[in-house]
């Protein structure tokens, strides 16, 4: 029998060395002009063990505009997503985190395609190119990659720029249901004005440059405004409702109407870099950012910033900045930081800041483990907060 | 369509030398040079991989700046540990294929010079040389080449060439 183990054990070794390598893929969809899209990149490790990659993607910036999340294959490893322009029609990403976990297979990225209405019909390809990857212990891995092909096709429709994958839990960029007083990044083609907008003077208004957002007539506060983006808190008017209708209008004009499901809570803590992953926004105790330079001790207090706590005592005001009163979440609200329960000692509207933004101070867990990315997370009544939400402790 | 590309694949081992020395007590994933090796050094080699910032790190070899050099600085960060061996990588040349319409070729890498080949490129390579920048410390790698006509017929395999990383 010796020899077989042996033969095995040599066996095994030819199949770690010559694995097929890791490979990255897009779909190819069909989309009309003025549609909004999502594409997902989606990663087959096979043998390899890839704990970060990047690519180089080459697209018609005539016709489409990307706007990229990470999505949950990446996120469940604790990578987020990185990325910039090396050119108009050359995006680099980097889908990388403070760990050396492999990556799951699955999703790395979801791509928001939104499609110019006046692209031209026939096929778009979204071509990768300087692909790269490592394996945890920072050594290089073969990835390779099958693009993908958008195929513009039919007329322009206008109701199509506004997909419910694009209405976006503005702190963990979750797709779901909507939550009063939920604070929401709404990811579209052609819903806003062509330059970007932000309320002047007033924290929130419910017109930016002729753009509105409500649900079920009831105009929400918006917060930025861009001819792809909106950012908005849903009403607490819809709070015991199932469902809402949406409506963005421009101009008095609807441009996007969508009917989502509506949840009672749909917690998630803010990040730092606005990413839904990795480390939290949060400030120690002497009010400086935490970050692994710059970690909070054990029993120190630390104040993270959240949303989707649900209707409020007392109920919640649309766009009102909270002063005087300090509504706060009629759900109980705990936190857990590297499995362990912390003391909450504030839980409620931020001062000076719009409703539908949760402050909470806590206490860091004296027995609670050091490092430079703890788990965090937030719960308000059953519902947690988004997984792989860290912040550094000392 | 050809039937073979009309070459003799070369592979040269192309050992990337070492980065240079550095003086005693800097740490080459202190690529902020500020004493410490943490949060702030990785952030900086995300930027210089994304293009956002110079290219100064010298941890994956001189001049390289991609996922590789920020996952060990990462590394550096969690385990205090700053690996910087520059990568081996596997150069090869052929000559181009005499058939007409081809677009480029695709490259493939094995265990042995019977295979099983696995292609080891997304897209046809378009000229007549392909670095291999994922190999192994040990390993013996096999490598063949296919030629791509314009409608992405292939041809049949090239002779294989050996490479075999020190």
């Amino acid at each position: 029998m010796k020899p077989v183990y042996l033969l095995l054990a040599f066996s095994y070794l030819v199949r770690a060395a010559f694995a097929q390598p890791a490979e990255l893929s897009l779909s190819s969809i069909t989309a009309t002009p003025g549609a909004s899209v999502v594409l997902p990149v989606n990663l087959a490790s096979r043998l390899s063990s890839v704990s970060g990659l990047q690519f180089d993607l080459q697209y018609d910036n005539t016709a489409l505009t990307l706007t990229a999340t990470v999505a949950d294959a990446a996120r469940g490893s604790g990578k987020t997503v990185y990325f910039a322009d090396l050119a108009p029609n050359q995006r680099r990403f980097l889908v990388q985190g403070l760990n050396n976990n492999p990556i799951i297979d699955g999703t790395v990225v979801s791509l928001f395609v939104a499609v110019s209405p006046g692209a031209s019909s026939g096929a778009s390809t979204l071509q990768f190119s300087n692909l790269v990857a490592t394996d945890p212990s920072g050594q290089p891995t073969t990835l390779i990659a099958n693009a993908g092909v958008l195929t513009i096709s039919g007329l322009l429709n206008p109701g199509s720029g506004l997909q419910s994958e694009g209405v976006l839990n503005a702190a963990s960029l979750f797709a779901g249901p909507v939550a009063p007083g939920e604070m929401l990044t709404l990811l579209g083609a052609n819903i806003g004005p062509a330059s970007p907008q932000k309320p002047s003077g007033s924290s929130t208004s419910t017109v930016l440059d002729g753009t509105t957002v409500s649900f079920d007539g009831t105009p929400a506060p918006l917060l930025y405004a861009a001819i792809n983006q909106l950012n908005t808190i849903a009403p607490y008017g819809i709070s015991g409702k199932t469902s809402t209708q949406v409506i963005v209008t421009q101009s008095g004009m609807a441009v996007a109407g969508l009917l989502l499901p509506v949840a009672e809570i749909s917690p998630a803590i803010f990040t730092m870099d606005g990413s839904g992953v990795g480390q939290a926004a949060i400030l120690n105790q002497d009010q400086a950012m935490n970050s692994p330079s710059n970690p909070a001790l054990k029993g120190s207090v630390i104040t993270l910033f959240a949303t989707g706590a649900g209707q409020t005592d007392p109920p919640g005001i649309d766009g009102q900045v909270a002063s005087a009163s300090l509504p706060k979440p009629l759900l109980p609200v705990s936190v857990q930081i590297g499995g362990l329960d912390a003391k909450v000692l504030y839980a409620g509207a931020a001062p000076g800041l719009v409703a539908g933004l949760l402050q909470v101070d806590c206490v860091v867990p004296p027995a609670s483990p050091s490092g430079p990315a703890i788990p965090i997370t937030v719960v308000i009544g059953r519902a947690s907060s988004q997984a792989g939400v860290t912040l550094a402790i000392r | 369509m050809h039937k073979s590309v009309s070459a003799v694949l070369t592979a040269f081992l192309l050992l990337i030398s070492k980065p240079a020395a550095r003086a005693q007590g800097v740490n080459p994933c202190d690529l902020n040079k500020d004493g410490a090796v943490d949060f702030l050094d990785v952030q900086l080699a995300t930027k210089m991989a994304l293009g956002s910032a110079a290219c100064t790190a010298n941890v994956a070899g001189s001049g390289v700046c991609n996922v590789v050099a920020v996952q060990r600085v990462i590394n550096a960060v969690l385990n205090g540990t700053c690996v910087t061996s520059a990568p081996h990588s596997v150069t090869l040349t052929w000559t181009a294929s005499t058939s007409s319409n081809v677009i480029g070729y695709n490259i493939y890498r094995g265990p042995a010079s019977s295979g099983p080949y696995t292609r080891i490129t997304s897209l046809p390579v378009a000229g007549t040389t392909f670095t291999d920048n994922a190999v192994q410390s040990g390993q013996t790698y096999y490598y063949v080449a296919t030629a791509v006509d314009s409608s992405g017929r292939e041809s049949a395999y090239s002779n294989s060439a050996q490479a075999v990383i020190p």
